[in-house]
């Protein structure tokens, strides 16, 4: 079997920490492989600098077929090469036609740049891709009309214009093409990857669903903090091999770093709670308790931890509040009832980048600091600077803006800000993406403090290691339901990792 | 690095100083020219009075625009607000009914505009700038049914007294803009209101998700842009007495123009009061100078759009350099942030969950 894609000794560093280190990769032609590793393992980075958004570190080398790239790559010396990226979003054009969005990526069948695009030809050729790959959609259908795995489909077929020649000439890269597919979706996607292997097409495959890796792909390579410690035929390998190999720790398990549990009484309760992704899904928290949610992408844990926000409706369902019905309309309600928030993405939800460290503390509590009418300035800054001192905020000053400060910190600044005043709930999404070590650490510790004076914590996180040694349960999601429930000395990343993949399985 | 971005925290150098109070200096400068070349003309106290004077309309509905944009969104329809509620002032004016009443009804016209624009950005969802654009259509439509097409007057002294009343030689009308000028500045910088409404312009997904009720702060930026408006045309109707009936859309981009050039004071990009005050004075002063020193109509306009682009295109390579320079330096003290790349690559598999 030849080599359609090679990469020696890349390398990729990021102020100063190795993103990617010395990774060489042989990727057969004529095979899918399945490249894995956990968030942050290097997976995009590689992805990147194939796609030429990234330059590598100088001294790596990649081939494609027998030609040498010149790296770093620009985005249409990797197009030549016959390199296409598949992202989760497929990149379509809801409001423009199959045929058109082809020729987004190709070319218009017009003569010139203002010449009349010759509609029909247009739709002729994307009709032999579309049939090629078996996609029964007319080529001037509207993209946004097509099913979910059709449009994913659409996507996969763009990238093979050329026809049947093409299939060997192109390197397709699918980056978690299913994440967000409803599963009885998956199996059609999957059928038309196995269509372009049967082809001689080859496909670089990257997903966290183990069970699709296991049906679709040929080989796999793992990434782990930047390197490669896999590469290798699938063949007999279980699914618990496989997340072994991507986490890469023994099975270590560590002990609940609480002193004690307490059993308050169930503060926070919903009831059949359903929305976009959700399908009824019924959670408990009692005080001082710190309740994990995980699952894989698209199980819906955002969801759910918006909706106890308020930042969002269920559209069944209710929620009670320490005994009482509760139903904020905006995250206002839900704080003025002492439920508070850390949402997901810190730099557009989180903090208003251009406002000053002491403003972001107090945004949304102005009023604690208001005497009639009018911010009384210095108790505002006194708070802030108590906040910040005992949420370990580091800071040149309150008025830098917080735009200034690292991830870590930024995230210091709201747990710090969703810990102020009157709270009986904390919320928090994904708090510690894009947050080094050592502030990740510090943030678990805030928890821990906020659990011990009976503050009830809910922590969603696809970062299995958030919850070792922090959370009380971690309740496991899958496309919205609340399938498995860990307590205890099962909280362990492997456990998790194992949990999610084979309830997915399952579903 | 982390330190200069404030006014308050930078050093007190020549760059600085420029930074923060450029336009300023640049009006300082402008007068100091001005009264070098025409001592007898530009530099007496009759012309001054007469700027300060002239200003004060066009300074209030400038003052209207930094609302909306202070929370992230156009106004569009000020100028035609303006131009309506002029010409509301002077025909009720004409049928002799009481100033208090005439004022009252202008003004509240004027609020009424902002709040149906609220009404439809907020509400219905309609993008802030065709909605505001389509309001001052309609109002400018509005304005030649209510004039009949004709030039309208109105003949009650008390209600020319209002603002040409001089006290000590200064017009009224220079003491209300002040007043408005004050009170914006402390609604906006010393309330919570006014830092919200901020927050609302700065990071409105931020703001709602850290409690503020930023659709409020939105309606309330409408509602206060429209009230200034109908302020700036009852103070229009009663200083000038007559109105044509395409009053009102030649206010809106010398509006805007103030405003932005006040944004380059400060923060780049932070609508503010006092810049926006010495905006509007800097272009008056430019018009002014140029056309006593002979200069045609056509330069003046030249004058305002160079001047605009000038300082905008310094403020954003100012801010652009410091956003570099943070980019490139370890963050904050304690440093060892995660690679930021791949922390962004990977939020961006994780947002559709």
């Amino acid at each position: 079997m030849s080599t359609a894609l090679r990469i020696e000794g890349v390398s990729k560093t990021f102020a100063g920490q190795r993103g990617l280190s010395d990774v060489t990769l042989d990727i057969p032609a004529g095979q899918i492989t399945a490249l894995l590793g956990m968030n942050g393992s290097g997976k995009s980075t590689l992805i990147k600098i194939l796609a030429g958004v990234y330059e590598p570190d100088t001294g790596g080398r990649a081939w494609v077929g027998e030609t040498e790239l010149s790296l770093p790559l620009t985005p249409t010396e990797s197009h030549d090469a016959g390199l296409r990226f598949l992202h989760q979003d497929l990149g379509l054009v809801d409001s423009l036609t199959i045929a058109d969005n082809f020729a987004l990526v190709d070319r218009f069948f017009a003569r010139g740049i203002v010449g009349a695009i010759n509609t029909k030809r247009q739709n002729e050729h994307a009709a032999t891709t579309l049939a090629l790959f078996g996609i029964d959609e007319h080529p001037a259908t509207l993209v946004g009309e097509l099913s979910p795995s059709t449009r994913t489909m659409v996507g996969i077929a763009r990238a093979f214009q050329g026809g049947v020649d093409s299939l060997r000439r192109t390197i397709l890269v699918l980056d978690e093409p299913t994440a967000s597919l409803p599963a009885e979706e998956v199996d059609r996607v999957l059928g038309m990857l196995e269509l372009l292997r049967e082809n001689g097409g080859t496909a670089i495959y990257v997903s966290h669903r183990i069970e699709e890796v296991r049906r679709i792909a040929d080989r796999v390579a793992v990434l782990r903090d930047g390197m490669l410690v896999a590469d290798e035929p699938l063949g007999a390998r279980d699914s618990h091999e496989i997340v072994s190999l991507i986490i890469g720790r023994p099975l270590e398990k560590r002990q609940l770093s609480r002193a004690e549990v307490r059993e308050g009484d169930s503060v926070l309760e919903a009831r059949g709670l359903r929305g976009n992704r959700l399908q009824g899904v019924d959670l408990s928290v009692r005080a001082g308790e710190i309740v994990g949610i995980t699952g894989l992408i698209g199980c819906g844990r955002s969801e759910l931890v918006r909706m106890l926000a308020g930042a969002q409706q269920p559209s069944a369902g209710s929620m009670r509040l320490s005994g009482k019905d509760y139903r904020p309309r905006t995250p206002a309600d839900a704080i003025a009832e002492g439920v508070t928030c850390v949402p997901q993405n810190r730099r557009t939800e989180g903090v208003v980048l251009d406002m000053s460290v002491g403003e972001n503390l107090t945004l949304g509590r102005l009023e604690r600091h208001t005497r009639a009418g009018v911010v009384d300035r210095g108790g505002e800054a006194a708070a802030s600077e108590a906040l910040s001192e005992a949420f370990l905020v580091k800071t040149a000053s309150l008025a830098a803006p917080v735009r200034s400060l690292s991830g870590g910190n930024q995230q210091k600044v709201v747990v710090a800000r969703a810990a102020s005043g009157d709270v009986s709930v904390v919320l928090l999404d994904e708090p510690s993406q894009g947050v080094d070590a050592l502030a990740k650490q510090e943030i678990a510790n805030i928890l821990r403090a906020l659990a011990e004076r009976g503050v009830a914590v809910v922590v969603a996180s696809t970062d299995y290691d958030d919850f070792v040694g922090l959370a009380d349960r971690v309740l496991v999601l899958n496309r919205g339901r609340h399938v498995a429930t860990l307590e205890g000395a099962d909280i362990t990343e492997d456990r998790i990792a194992l949990t999610c993949t084979t309830s997915a399985q399952a579903g | 690095m982390t330190t200069t971005t404030r006014g308050s925290t930078a050093a007190w150098g020549f760059g600085s100083i420029m930074r923060n109070y450029g336009i300023a200096v640049f009006l300082v400068l402008m007068i100091i020219v001005f009264s070098a070349l025409m001592p007898g003309t530009f530099a007496s106290a009759g012309n001054f009075r007469q700027i300060l004077a002239d200003q004060a309309v066009p300074g209030i509905l400038a003052l209207a625009v930094v609302l909306p944009l202070a929370a992230g969104e156009f106004d569009l329809s000020v100028g035609a607000n303006l131009g309506i509620t002029t010409i509301l002032g002077i025909t009720l004016a004409s049928t002799g009914a009481p100033l208090i009443v005439v004022i009252a009804a202008t003004i509240l016209a004027g609020a009424l505009i902002g709040a149906i624009n609220a009404f439809m950005v907020i509400v219905v969802g309609v993008n802030a700038f065709v909605a505001t654009l389509a309001m001052a259509t309609i109002l400018a439509g509005f304005n030649l049914l209510l004039t009949g097409s004709t030039l309208i007057i109105h003949n009650s002294e008390a209600f020319s007294a209002m603002t040409n009343t001089r006290i000590g030689g200064i017009q009224l009308v220079i003491a209300y803009f002040a007043v408005i000028a004050v009170v914006l500045w402390f609604v906006l910088e010393r309330t919570p209101f006014g830092r919200y409404l901020r927050a609302t312009g700065m990071g409105r997904d931020a703001a709602t998700l850290s409690g503020v009720r930023t659709k409020r702060y939105l309606a309330s930026a409408f509602i206060g842009a429209g009230l200034l408006a109908g302020i700036a045309g009852t103070l229009q109707a009663s200083r000038a007495s007559n109105a044509t009936p395409d009053l009102g859309p030649e206010f809106l981009l010398p509006a805007y123009a103030a405003a932005f050039l006040g944004a380059t004071a400060i923060r780049a990009g932070y609508f503010n009061v006092w810049g926006t005050v010495i905006g509007v004075y800097l272009l008056a002063v430019g018009a002014n100078g140029l056309i006593i020193l002979g200069a045609k109509t056509w330069v003046t306009h030249v004058f305002n759009g160079v001047a605009l682009l000038i300082a905008v295109s310094a403020a954003t390579l100012v801010t652009r350099r410091r956003k570099e320079a943070v980019a490139k330096t370890p963050p904050t003290p304690s440093g060892g942030d995660e690679p930021a790349a791949p922390a962004t690559a990977d939020a961006q598999t994780r947002v559709t969950d």
